[in-house]
């Protein structure tokens, strides 16, 4: 186990690098970061002296091992639209998404669990056709236009909830719902496919024929097994949660950093998309990481290999 | 394959969408009933004709007086558009990289599957959102969103193919009696793959279509002039107490193009891949 | 029979699939004695392993549907409600199955697999009393350093070895029938040898009832003591196992017997039945074997022939019918 997750750690470590590769040959290659901080009448002399200055004249690969140099440092440059380091912009707003991204995980699970297995279980009943339609709904439905339709209903109609802000938990409900109930309808249809195979294995035979109870095989002998193979897919849904959280804290005007991306890339404030954008990917990739740890540890298999 | 659509209700509702949002595109401009740029700020704000509306304007009219059912129909092109050609340029560009890294290996293969995981590890909206703030606004720019940030599962469907058709060993021996690669690939590989990358095409055509409306929702798809659902609802949204179906209407579209989309791609698996029986 | 500890009483099982419906087993009647050893032998497709199934109601229902009455006792299994029926099963009734491979959850240990069925039908044992009746029962079955055993996943064991597993989990609650699916199909020819010792003696030792499912004709001849020969559903012919062997009388189990390898002297070809079973979708009328009976005529066509015979053997053709008629 420790030889296959030490190469998993190397290649999350590579996937990293890759990343900041990337967003670096992009923003500082392909765009011109130079003329995007003078204003627009600037002169050619203007733009090749802070040029030289910043550094941009040097090789490629030189700019790209300062940049990582400092990126190690936590220096990513000033925000221009903050007047302040483009990392402690974005810190800021962290827990605010963190915050978001762990209770819409929360209600994806609490609603998927339940739906998947029921739907599994009875397969091909009423319940699972409803179940399945509205699956199928949920991940058709696009996350800004269920947000916008949650509001209307629950605070313009029913006046239940605040449409936006962070002050209160009320607050967080909405915005958790809306990126939640999008998870919620890909993990379902996953979880119930994945169950309906389970549920055909001859060990579910065997763990009938011991006199088992119903809810002992389909939680212990069967939900255990999907739930292992679903394991190696948690990392999609991740990402589809940091993915949604940009337009869901759009729509809600949650102070998260998702939001924080949109409005940098509109101000043109490409310091801080940086950060974003590293930020996500390499969060994104270190939970791949621990979910492989994880999909060791429910695998005996692998444990002991 | 039409007998296996009339057994599948849900693969004709799906087909008969797509059919619909396909005539309304190639409509717009024949049948609108009015300018989709149009302002007429003695008319704005009207509702569709089932709350409140006149009948002028089917659907009523935004905050600038322009009709929404024209707006919506011309708004189909863009979906469609960017819909059909970010889906085949992203098909192309995929199972070019994955026949390149599944036949010439080595470091080719590498290279590509290396830049697949660096791909993987970013939340497709991050991507599509990243390169549209480098590139900027336009409709080229949409197309190009879509095929870079949806090529890498055709990529793996191709390069997985071509390398299992290297391990068999009837493979060897064809070759063995003088068969070329080029006759190997056309016979032995693309009959093979060709149904999973349809499959794959109609999926990803519906995941390209909901980042078009994200990404002009958030103001970084086509031009703000151009009319799309995606920006009729962001403008909407700004009503929502007042006038709340100027935002209803372009989510509902999008939402039912969506559907349809997956419908029918989920009858075409079916249909061309009937031991998946899920 | 006041012996019977199981008997089988007009069981039909119809499965409702998207396909339309399919008789999987027709009017089977059938009956197990204590202490005794039957055999169900069919190829696959006949109903044989459907039968075993509906025994403890392991087939699901929708698709399946069941009717009939499987009597163990003075109780209708079938009519049992869903919680009653549980605790029969593994405790008065158990069964093992044909893939030893996939047929123990890979992400238990043996002991905790184990356990769990003394968990359930023996209430009040504590962990030291459940070990120490797991170790003894893989004693029983043979199984070498069993302490280490406890503490292994499925993976870590050979298919003979889960298999004594298999065995050893289905006797802890010393039940009165064991039901075997194919038990050693998918074992080497060794390994075959030595399952089929121990459910042998197993059986004289506990008195256990057993009911051996198969299509090999050799692993009959060698374990049971009565055999039911299944064809597209229903059961053509039963008889004492060495009676059948001796006089086979339906045309099928003739067939069946002429192609075992080694059953004809040397340089005679072995004996194939032409044709195939057909599909439980399309029952033919009349007999289901006539469209490969070499004997078949208008009647057999026609008439589903009735079960008849005396001395424990029975058949069901009407070549015999019409020979005890005149």
């Amino acid at each position: 186990m420790a030889k296959y997750l030490g190469k998993r750690l190397l290649q999350s470590i590579i996937a990293i690098l890759g990343v900041t590769l990337v967003v670096f040959l992009v923003l500082n290659v392909a765009g011109d970061p130079v003329t995007l901080m003078l204003p627009a009448n600037a002169s050619f002399e203007e733009i090749e002296a802070l040029k030289a200055k910043l550094g941009y004249d040097d090789p490629v690969f030189v700019q790209y091992f300062r940049f990582l140099g400092n990126a190690l440092r936590g220096d990513f440059g000033l925000s221009y639209n903050y007047y302040q380091p483009a990392l402690s912009v974005v810190l800021e707003r962290v827990p605010a998404t963190a915050t978001l991204a762990l209770a819409a995980f929360a209600v994806s699970l609490l609603i998927s669990i339940p739906a998947g297995i029921v739907a599994a279980v009875r397969r091909n009943s009423k319940t699972d056709a409803v179940i399945r339609t509205l699956a199928l709904l949920g991940q058709c439905v696009p996350a800004f236009w269920l947000g916008i339709m949650l509001m209307l209903l629950f605070s313009v109609k029913l006046k239940l909830l605040p449409t936006s802000g962070f002050e209160s938990w009320s607050a967080l409900i909405l915005p958790a719902a809306t990126l939640g109930l999008f998870s919620a309808a890909t993990f379902t249809r996953m979880l119930r496919s994945n169950m309906i195979e389970v549920m055909g294995k001859e060990y579910i035979d065997t763990a009938r024929s011991k006199g088992l109870s119903e809810r002992v095989v389909v939680w212990k002998h069967a939900f255990k097994n999907a739930l292992s193979s679903l394991l190696t897919v948690m990392g999609l849904q991740i990402a589809g949660l940091l993915g949604g959280a940009v337009i869901t804290e759009t729509v809600f005007a949650w102070p998260g950093i998702g939001r924080l991306l949109v409005q940098s890339i509109n101000n043109s404030d490409f310091n801080v998309v940086e950060v974003i954008v590293i930020l996500m990917a390499t969060s994104f990739v270190v939970i791949n990481f621990i979910v492989d740890v994880l999909y060791c540890v429910v695998n005996p298999r692998i444990q002991l290999q | 394959m039409i007998s296996s659509l009339k057994k599948s209700k849900t693969g004709m509702v799906g087909v008969a969408i797509v059919l619909l949002v396909v005539l309304m595109a190639a409509a717009s401009g024949i049948l609108t009933p009015y300018d989709p740029a149009k302002q007429d700020l003695y008319h704005k704000l009207a509702g569709p004709i089932w709350s409140g509306g006149t009948g002028e304007h089917l659907l009523g009219t935004d905050q600038l007086g322009r009709d929404i059912l024209s707006r919506i129909m011309y708004g189909s092109r863009v979906t469609l558009l960017v819909g059909f050609s970010g889906t085949v340029c992203a098909g192309l560009l995929g199972v070019t990289l994955g026949a390149i890294a599944g036949y010439f290996g080595k470091w080719a293969d590498v290279v590509i599957m290396r830049i697949v995981d660096i791909q993987l590890s970013f939340p497709f909206i991050l991507l599509a959102l990243f390169i549209a703030a480098v590139l900027g606004r336009s409709l080229a720019n949409v197309i190009l969103i879509a095929a870079i940030s949806n090529w890498v599962n055709y990529a793996r469907l191709v390069r997985g193919e071509i390398l299992a058709v290297k391990e068999m060993e009837y493979i060897e021996a064809i070759r063995s009696v003088g068969a070329k690669d080029g006759r190997i690939v056309l016979f032995h590989v693309i009959p093979n793959v060709i149904s999973p990358v349809i499959v794959q095409a109609t999926l990803g055509m519906a995941r390209i279509i909901t980042m078009e409306a994200s990404l002009s929702f958030l103001g970084l798809g086509v031009p703000v002039e151009i009319a799309t659902w995606g920006r009729m609802l962001a403008e909407g949204r700004d009503y929502m107490l007042t006038d709340p179906w100027l935002a209803i209407i372009p989510g509902l579209a999008i939402t039912l193009t969506v559907l349809g989309v997956n419908l029918m791609g989920d009858w075409l698996r079916d249909y061309l891949d009937p031991k998946l029986d899920v | 029979m006041k012996d019977a500890v199981l008997k089988i009483e007009n069981l039909n099982v119809i499965f409702h699939t998207k396909y339309g419906r399919a008789n999987a087993v027709t009017d089977v009647n059938l009956e197990l004695r204590r202490g005794e050893k039957l055999g169900l032998v069919g190829e696959s497709g006949s109903g044989k392993s459907v039968t075993s199934k509906s025994i403890i109601r392991l087939l699901p229902s929708p698709p399946a549907e069941l009717t009939g009455h499987i009597w163990y006792g003075d109780v209708d299994l079938l009519a049992l409600p869903a919680r009653e029926m549980e605790r029969y099963r593994g405790n008065r009734i158990s069964m093992i199955f044909q893939e030893p491979m996939v047929s123990l959850n890979p992400l238990y240990t043996v002991e905790n697999q184990m356990g769990e069925v003394l968990r359930r039908h023996e209430k009040g044992l504590g962990r030291a009393q459940i070990r120490e009746r797991v170790l003894d029962m893989l004693r029983r079955v043979d199984i070498p350093s069993p302490e280490t055993r406890l503490r292994q996943y499925p993976f870590e064991l050979s298919g003979g070895m889960r298999q004594r597993i298999m065995i050893a989990m289905s006797l802890l609650c010393s039940p009165e029938i064991l039901i075997a699916d194919e038990p050693t199909t998918a074992l080497d020819v060794t390994i075959q040898a030595k399952i089929l010792d121990l459910i042998h003696k197993l059986n004289t030792d506990y008195g256990t009832s057993l009911i051996l499912i198969t299509h090999d004709l050799g692993v009959i001849a060698q374990t049971v003591d009565y055999v039911a020969v299944m064809y597209a559903g229903s059961i053509v012919e039963k008889a004492p196992v060495k009676e059948l062997f001796r006089a086979p009388l339906h045309p099928y189990t003739a067939g069946l017997l002429q192609s075992i390898p080694g059953s004809r002297p040397d340089g005679e070809e072995l004996a194939v039945i032409p044709g195939t079973v057909p599909s439980i979708y399309r029952m033919p009328g009349g007999c289901a074997f006539h469209n490969r009976c070499g004997f078949a005529c208008e009647r057999c066509r026609a008439q589903k022939p009735p079960m008849t015979g005396q001395n424990g053997h029975y058949v069901a053709c009407w070549r015999h019918g019409q020979e005890e008629g005149r």
